[in-house]
């Protein structure tokens, strides 16, 4: 069993990490893999010249570790890698990268899921948009509490 | 009356806008709880106020997060957190 997680302040290579993520896992019947990449546009069709996160100290990391941590309590998965920008993120960069590797399809495409779900909404990161315009604090969505949503009603079946 | 002594907050995310990365507030030596906390952040920078209003500001300890009734003390490693939003 695995558990990588790792909070980068420069750019990353996700077809390398899976890669060696598939590497690792050897033996593993399914893997899954989620990469997020900053857009080149916000909402309104701007264009956009960087996102940018800030993160604070280790509570930042101690926060994906939770995460990470509660995917393992909760899904059959053997394995599984989180990464996480901070700093100033290109449009077209990779911004998180989520892999995950169990016996069975299902386990890894559900705790993928869960990862993201739980980055998005409590993951300790504040993230704004630069455009030429100025600049755009960010803030989880309806959409997003939703998605967790999914997540903490299945505990209470 | 009680010594004053003063406890820099750090302001995260879109905290920083209206008076910057960091605030000093007066203290007193023996601390005051969380909730006591941003009442004198409330009355020191009114520009804060709407900002703490939205009651989904968390106060983050010597990097710990931190309840209302926590004690707060002169020294402390303080920062207020607005909404979190990753990936």
């Amino acid at each position: 069993m695995s558990a990588v997680v790792r909070l980068l302040d420069g750019p990353f290579d996700p077809a390398a990490e899976l890669a060696d993520f598939t590497a690792l896992a050897a033996g593993a019947g399914a893997i899954v893999s989620f990469t997020g990449l900053a857009r080149s546009e916000d909402r309104d069709g701007m264009a956009l010249t960087a996102l940018v996160l800030e993160s604070y100290r280790s509570v930042t990391l101690r926060s994906m570790e939770g995460i990470a941590a509660a995917a393992h309590a909760r899904f059959a998965i053997a394995h599984s890698r989180v990464l996480h920008r901070a700093g100033r993120i290109l449009p077209g960069e990779a911004i998180v990268f989520v892999a995950t590797a169990a016996a069975h399809r299902r386990a890894a495409f559900e705790a993928a899921d869960y990862l993201m779900d739980r980055l998005k909404s409590e993951a300790v990161f504040w993230k704004r948009e630069e455009s030429v315009a100025g600049a755009r604090w960010i803030e989880p969505t309806a959409a997003d509490t939703a998605d967790l949503a999914r997540w903490h009603a299945r505990e209470q079946d | 009356m009680a010594e004053q002594l003063a406890l820099v907050v750090e302001l995260c995310g879109k905290l920083a806008e209206p008076h910057g990365r960091e605030v000093t507030v007066p203290l007193p030596a023996a601390g005051c709880t969380v909730a006591e906390l941003l009442v004198r952040l409330r009355d020191s920078f009114p520009a804060l106020a709407p900002l703490l209003a939205s009651g989904k500001v968390r106060v983050c300890l010597n990097e710990t997060m931190a309840r209302d009734e926590t004690v707060v003390r002169p020294g402390d490693l303080a920062a207020l957190f607005p909404p979190v939003s990753g990936g």
